[in-house]
């Protein structure tokens, strides 16, 4: 089984997964006084279409495999391309978990300096736009738009 | 009328108009919350002043959403999500002043025959919409999802799947019927469920951060492509022509987003949808040429500007917002004791001729010219590194989602969206899909259990009305030629492989 149909599979897979879970979800949702469905109904319906959904891209990643081969790119996951990522979600979630430690200067700064390197740019010339931008955004945003950060 | 026209008239416009750029620009920061922040200056501004300035906030702020779409695939507003793929390819390959010249042009064209219309058919218009029932309205939300399915230049399929997550997304929260909290994890946080913003800004910026970092393809200066001519025939010239050459496309969105817009609760979002998704459809089955892209912007960015001015023909004629602004703007109208309806024409003639001359202004003048400075801007934004300016975008997008609400638990939403955005980019699943489906999903469930319960759940009760039979007809007629159409493009992409792919006898 070459990689693009086990991507596929994987998707696949994954909506079939989330539909029966959203669907077992709904089952503790009351229903309206006259017995009538309530606020069980639409995302009851959604888990079907998207269970359906599911179905036909396994299907096709199974009857079709050339055709969805071509459709689907690879997932093509080396290693350290993920690593990264989750470094910048690390950082992304730096300002949510300890703003009210740290506040925004810092927390924003990592962000935007982590990024920038991850990015291969020159460190010094990372740390000017890091400071500049932080602090731009920083005023016009407590003093020219009046949001508290 | 005269008051529109002193110094603190043109004053007011002019620096709504610089409000309303500024605020369109900024990804998280939409026309209605730059309304909602003027409403506390608003207050100590006689009405003649304050409404205009309002007018050109929305007018500019709308066309600004765009700015973001050219800079960095991040839209400014939800009206601008429709075509961001389209106006940042167009940038990319022939200059941000072009770009941004489609969408100012296309904007006040769109805005001045929205204007007209609301000029002359205010009255008349209101009372059709006084006539959409939560039925009409059920039918709508199908018509705008069946569009932006057979919208995706990719497989239906994954479009539909997307729609489906948006959706899906949209049920978080308190339900519109017994006011039950579906999947909130216990958290209050997710009571009041998903912020479109917040998910749009994670799903356009923050998963483009996430793919350029994990790819690392982005080490590169962006190439920046040569401008034909001036700068001001790349920004006006050009995109008149173009306009010129597609007058049906133009006249054809900007009534849709009209029709759309005045709809109660509508509105250029939903507007702008509509319109470039029934251009992406349209320009499947047509030659295909260098001016597809063009024209789907063109189609998006007239009829949400279109819709800008129509929302404010219920606002007028009847109280009833025709969007979020509007709503906003029925409060400036009680604050200041001025009742709205069909007296107010007769009532406050002044004030009324003052909009609509505010209407013009906004469209013909505060458009190009803060249309043209927001090009100039964007012109040399591009040319930064694109490894230094995704930094600064991961930054814009962590302060805009918590600036929604000033809650940092947005800013965590943001994240998780550009994570989950990631991942469907990895199987080619489209995004703006996701947004559609968040948008139209509260409409689509509200008026179908508002309709289910009204007629006692007899469902042949959503085919009873002459407008509802009407628009499921279009939906249905839609379904059919996106089928063809779809078909049509797979046979033609099938035989081109064939024809390009050397046989064994080539080979040998």
């Amino acid at each position: 089984m070459g990689r693009p149909r086990m991507t596929n599979l994987l998707f696949g897979a994954a909506f079939v997964l989330v539909g029966t879970w959203v669907w077992f979800e709904t089952r503790g949702f009351p229903t309206l006084r006259d017995g009538h469905p309530g606020p069980a109904l639409f995302p009851g319906l959604l888990a079907i279409a998207l269970v359906a959904s599911g179905v036909a891209v396994l299907l096709h990643a199974v009857v079709q495999p050339a055709r969805l081969a071509a459709e689907f790119r690879t997932f093509g996951m080396p290693g350290h391309g993920l690593l990264r990522v989750a470094l910048v979600v690390v950082l992304g979630l730096l300002y949510p978990l300890f703003h009210r430690q740290i506040g925004f200067v810092p927390t924003s700064a990592a962000l935007i300096f982590g990024v920038a390197l991850l990015l291969r740019a020159k460190w010094w010339l990372a740390a000017i736009v890091t400071v500049a931008s932080t602090w731009v955004i920083y005023l016009s945003f407590t003093r020219l738009l009046g949001v508290p950060l | 009328m005269n008051e529109l026209f002193s110094w603190q008239g043109l004053l007011a416009l002019v620096g709504g108009g610089l409000y309303g750029a500024i605020f369109g620009s900024v990804p998280g920061l939409t026309a209605t919350l730059a309304v909602a922040l003027f409403i506390p200056i608003a207050f100590f501004l006689d009405p003649v002043l304050a409404l205009p300035a309002i007018i050109a906030i929305t007018a500019v702020a709308i066309y600004a959403g765009d700015v973001g779409s050219v800079v960095a695939k991040i839209p400014g507003t939800p009206a601008s999500a429709a075509y961001v793929e389209d106006l940042y390819e167009i940038a990319r390959r022939r200059g941000a002043k072009y770009g941004l010249g489609i969408s100012a042009m296309g904007s006040m064209v769109g805005g001045l025959i929205g204007t007209v219309l609301l000029i002359f058919a205010a009255t008349t218009l209101a009372t059709v919409a006084k006539n959409f029932s939560s039925f009409e309205y059920f039918w709508i939300a199908i018509l705008g999802l069946t569009a932006g399915i057979f919208a995706s230049s990719g497989s239906s399929l994954k479009a539909l799947v997307s729609l489906l997550l948006g959706v899906l997304f949209s049920t978080v929260g308190i339900d519109p019927t017994l006011g039950y909290a579906r999947f909130d994890f216990g958290s209050p946080n997710m009571l009041g469920g998903l912020n479109f913003i917040v998910a749009m800004i994670g799903l356009f910026g923050f998963s483009e951060v996430l793919q350029n970092v994990f790819a690392r393809s982005a080490v590169e200066r962006r190439q920046v492509p040569p401008t034909h001519g001036s700068k001001a025939l790349a920004f006006f010239w050009q995109p008149i022509l173009l306009m010129l050459r597609n007058k049906m496309l133009v006249l054809r969105s900007s009534l849709i987003g009209t029709f759309v817009g005045f709809l109660p609760g509508a509105g250029a979002d939903i507007a702008a949808w509509v319109a470039s998704s029934l251009q992406k459809l349209a320009g499947r089955s047509a030659v295909q040429d260098d001016e597809a892209d063009d024209r789907v912007v063109l189609a998006g960015t007239s009829s949400n500007n279109a819709a800008v001015a129509s929302a404010w023909i219920p606002a007028l004629s009847l109280g009833l917002p025709g969007d979020t602004t509007t709503a906003i703007v029925l409060g400036v109208f009680l604050m200041k004791g001025i009742t709205p309806g069909p007296m107010l024409f007769e009532h406050q003639p002044g004030l009324v001729m003052a909009l609509f001359g505010a209407f013009l202004i906004a469209n013909v003048v505060l458009l190009p010219l803060f249309g043209f400075l927001t090009a100039y801007i964007a012109a040399y934004v591009v040319r930064i590194p694109v490894n230094l300016l995704l930094g600064v975008i991961a930054g814009i997008c962590v302060v805009g989602a918590y600036a929604i609400n000033n809650n940092p638990f947005d800013v965590a939403v943001m994240v998780l969206m550009g994570v989950f955005a990631f991942v469907l980019r990895m199987g080619d699943f489209p995004l703006a899909q996701v947004v559609l489906g968040m948008v139209l999903g509260p409409i689509l469930e509200q008026s179908f259990m508002v309709s289910a319960i009204k007629s006692r759940w007899n469902l042949m009760a959503f085919f009873d009305r002459p407008i509802a039979i009407g628009l499921m007809v279009a939906t249905v007629v839609l379904v059919y030629a996106g089928l063809r159409i779809k078909a049509r493009a797979t046979s033609a992409a099938a035989a081109a492989a064939a024809t390009s792919t050397p046989s064994e006898d080539d080979r040998a």
